[in-house]
């Protein structure tokens, strides 16, 4: 299939609060999409609603062209990890599966299969109330992963794993996509995103903001320039400005530039013979890019703190 | 009150009315509250027609919606505290009040306050609505002279229903510390005050009789303003029974604050 | 059709899982007939023959009305109140933990979660009341004898195979099953523990305390009508001016219609509220 979910212009109100605006995106199958935005864009509330647990006031979300409510056996077609911490402490971990796995008729045998994707076998008997929070996240990973969906959508799964669970969990959410499975996962963390999603929908406030690959999102945040340090400081900054660049010199002996490309720069500095201690260019951050982005989506925005220096 | 600071108490009240929803349900707890007193005064006759013929207690009838308010008391008691622990916030509350005694002793100050506030206002008003209601059924005088709120049994039944709805505030809230968990003390607390009544209509009075005067429920006796010589309690001694399971389970539950892990 | 009810089959076997694996199942079924049984042992100990007058002698018209049966089965007064915390507990525990998000994804035809919650209740609750009123018929039958209620005494012995004494033991598993629907109901609409057994004790309870003191004839609307006293009439096997006027069937019918009554407008709710 060419598009594994697709929201329609779909808005939601929750009494006074517009919390989603006409969202519309599609979920390609193949790729990790990521889906971010500032608290309280809208990231779960799309996720509740894609899943048949809330409804819009407009608008529709289809999962594989299909209203997830029409799914017969909906784990099947999409595993979904919401909530870690939803479930029952005097359950024990594979109860929990268990249960998931007889309502939607999948064999009990995929229980421990699952498990061991995730690495919990060892601590299947133990009840969920004693779990650390990575355990919990990979459990909930488990559960989504029981029917081997060719859609997966994912809530926050980074939130309280360890660099090594982070780590690992890149790994396994890429070779789910590289076999072909549509994955969303979203995320207010752009750290882990960077090196984990091909695509990025960005929302805020309810709208979205981007829909777009994480290089073109990247390139469309203007470099925020080359910096360089040279033994003839007064001579390159003259001819710099004279070839069309705004200089300025930051700390110590170094020069920002703007307005030309690294390239140019180094030919014309290298042609009149000067000295190039060092060149270095500012790629944007996916941080970068996004702060710029929803600069006006957020919420509940913290006071600019300037870092002394 | 040495122990007790006022800024803890303070505290305890803004959590304690901060609370969403607690707005309607207590609007909602006192209409079936006066409710029930109503039709049980409404419903109500008597063929008396002299004085001293005619024994029903119309004040008791009064305020039997107490029957539907004690369990209201006792739920929200066991939910304030059972909410804070479950979600976590006793570690805030702990972390910036270190000392714990102080901490339950102000909630149960709070709690207290509010109960016997809204508890006044509830049988008064209760009373006040069965006074007409009361009266078109036949309890008027000759037979049955008209009470007024001021009289000293009167006042007594009244104010004496809202002492009895704050001890089972304190004891709900002592009970959601210890077992931390609002189901199994709602039941158990729900449980112990209904059923003695209800077995009462059925069970031989060897059983039924220690039930009424040792279970919280012998509070009830404080309501009574006609004498009955068959009554398992009397007014203040029913009064203080409530008030002694009370303070015990206070007690049990501040040891228990104390010395657990948070 | 045959997909359907291969759907329910899953969602019924999902949810016996859910209850068979958390501890506080056992618990409240161990607590509803151990309760059950132990009232009832402590009734049948505490009545004796001497009532229905000063001048009762055994064999004359108007002794010999205690229905035995019916004082042996009272304990379900008490042993009620932990079906209906079990059965609460089934609804309000998968909001409390957010598990409801997780079966409403899985089974998205969510009335179908409702359907299955009944029957595995409904069962539990069957099955838990019949073991707790055959258990205390029988446990009580031996202190009844003790305390003169012979043949000699003009009270024949009762035996699950009589059918009033069968008719009453399997009426209160099913009254049970009521009980236990109500409060699985309640639950689903209220969300939350402590308010739905709160809520549920007091429909159960507080109509019988007032009846105590109501004039005879609103008390036997109010009998006839609410869930409790209407409901246990099927455990009546002698005919007593104290008794509930409602027939035993048609009590049992009357918690029924609570139970039915509660339950579509948690099936409603359910349907259509946001999860």
């Amino acid at each position: 299939m060419d598009v594994a979910i697709e929201v329609e212009r779909v808005t939601k109100r929750y009494g006074a609060t517009l919390a989603l605006d006409a969202l519309y995106f599609a979920v390609r199958p193949g790729l990790v999409t990521g889906f971010v935005g500032p608290n309280g864009a809208g990231k779960s509330t799309t996720i509740r609603i894609i899943l048949g647990l809330a409804a819009p006031d407009d608008g529709r979300a289809l999962v594989g062209g299909r209203a997830y409510a029409t799914l017969d056996s909906p784990l099947r077609h999409v595993g979904a990890l919401l909530d870690a911490t939803a479930t029952h402490p005097g359950r024990r971990a594979a109860d929990h599966l268990v249960w998931i796995a007889h309502s939607n008729g999948i064999a009990r045998r995929r229980v421990d299969d699952v498990l061991e994707l995730v690495g919990l076998t060892s601590v299947a008997r133990k009840r969920t109330g004693g779990f650390s929070l990575g355990m919990a996240q990979r459990l909930g990973l488990a559960a989504a992963m029981l029917g081997d969906p060719p859609v997966l959508l994912l809530d926050e799964p980074v939130n309280g794993l360890d660099p090594d669970g982070i780590r690992w969990l890149r790994g396994f959410l890429r070779a789910l996509a590289a076999e072909g499975r549509a994955v969303l996962v979203s995320s207010h963390l752009m750290s882990e995103l960077e090196d984990t999603a091909d695509h990025l929908i960005v929302i805020g406030r309810g709208r979205l903001l981007a829909d777009t690959s994480m290089r073109d999102l990247l390139m469309a945040v203007p470099a925020t320039g080359v910096s360089l340090r040279t033994p003839d400081r007064a001579a390159v900054m003259h001819l710099l400005a004279n070839a069309g660049a705004t200089v300025t010199s930051s700390r110590g002996d170094q020069l920002v530039v703007t307005g030309l490309v690294p390239g140019r720069i180094a030919e014309l500095v290298a042609g009149h013979g000067y000295h190039l201690d060092e060149l270095v260019s500012h790629r944007p951050s996916l941080e970068d890019a996004y702060l710029q982005l929803t600069r006006h989506a957020v919420d509940y925005p913290t006071s600019r703190i300037e870092a002394p220096g | 009150m040495s122990g007790v600071d006022t800024a803890v108490v303070r505290a305890e009240w803004t959590k304690l009315r901060s609370l969403p929803g607690n707005a309607v349900a207590v609007v909602a707890v006192v209409a079936l509250t006066v409710g029930l007193s109503a039709f049980m005064c409404a419903v109500g006759h008597t063929d008396a027609t002299r004085p001293g013929q005619g024994d029903d207690d119309v004040v008791v009838n009064s305020l039997r919606g107490v029957y539907i308010g004690q369990i209201a008391v006792v739920a929200f008691a066991v939910g304030t505290v059972a909410a804070e622990l479950t979600t976590g916030v006793i570690r805030t509350t702990f972390t910036a009040v270190p000392g714990r005694r102080a901490v339950a002793v102000a909630k149960a100050i709070t709690l207290s306050g509010a109960v016997l506030a809204s508890g006044l206002a509830t049988s008064v008003l209760s009373f006040l609505v069965c006074q007409p209601l009361l009266h078109a059924s036949g309890f008027r005088p000759p037979a049955y002279p008209i009470v007024a709120l001021t009289e000293p049994a009167v006042v007594r039944a009244v104010t004496g229903t809202a002492l009895y709805l704050t001890a089972l505030a304190v004891l709900g809230l002592a009970a959601g510390a210890i077992a931390r968990h609002a189901a199994p003390s709602i039941t158990a607390l729900a449980g112990l005050l209904l059923a003695p009544v209800a077995l009462g209509s059925f069970l031989p009075n060897a059983l039924a009789d220690p039930l009424q005067r040792y279970t919280p429920i012998a509070g009830l006796a404080i309501q009574r303003t006609v004498h009955d010589a068959s009554a398992p309690i009397g007014p203040w001694s029913g009064l203080g029974v409530t008030w002694v399971w009370a303070l015990a389970a206070s007690a049990v539950a501040v040891w228990v604050i104390e010395r657990r892990d948070v | 059709m045959s997909d359907v009810l291969a759907g329910l089959g899953r969602v019924l076997a999902a949810e016996w899982t859910k209850l068979r694996s958390v501890r506080s199942t056992a618990w409240a079924a161990a607590a509803a007939i151990g309760l059950t049984v132990l009232l009832g042992v402590l009734i049948c100990a505490a009545v004796d023959t001497s009532g229905g007058g000063a001048d009762c002698r055994p064999g004359a018209p108007g002794c010999g009305d205690e229905d035995v049966v019916l004082n042996s089965l009272g304990g379900v007064y008490i042993g009620q109140i932990a079906v209906v915390a079990l059965a609460v507990l089934a609804a309000t525990s998968e909001y409390d933990r957010g598990t409801v998000s997780t079966t409403f994804a899985a089974v998205p035809r969510r009335l179908r979660v409702v359907a299955a919650k009944i029957g595995v209740v409904g069962a539990i609750a069957f099955v838990v009341g019949l073991a707790a009123s055959a258990a205390s018929f029988l446990a009580g039958q031996p202190i009844l004898h003790g305390n003169g209620f012979t043949v000699a005494n003009g009270y024949p012995a009762a035996s699950l195979a009589d059918e009033p004494t069968a008719r009453a033991v399997a009426g209160t598993a099913l009254y049970l099953v009521a009980v236990a629907l109500l409060a699985l109901g309640t639950g689903l609409i209220l969300r939350r523990a402590g308010s739905a057994i709160a809520a549920v004790l007091v429909l159960l309870y507080v109509p019988t305390m007032v009846a105590l003191t109501l004039p005879a004839d609103v008390r036997d609307v109010v009998q006839s009508v609410a869930p409790m006293s209407a409901g246990l009439a099927v455990q009546r096997t002698v005919d007593r001016f104290d008794s509930v006027p409602v027939g035993p069937w048609a009590g049992l019918g009357v918690a029924g219609a609570w139970a039915a009554a509660v339950l579509l407008a948690a099936a409603w709710f359910v349907r259509n509220r946001d999860v």
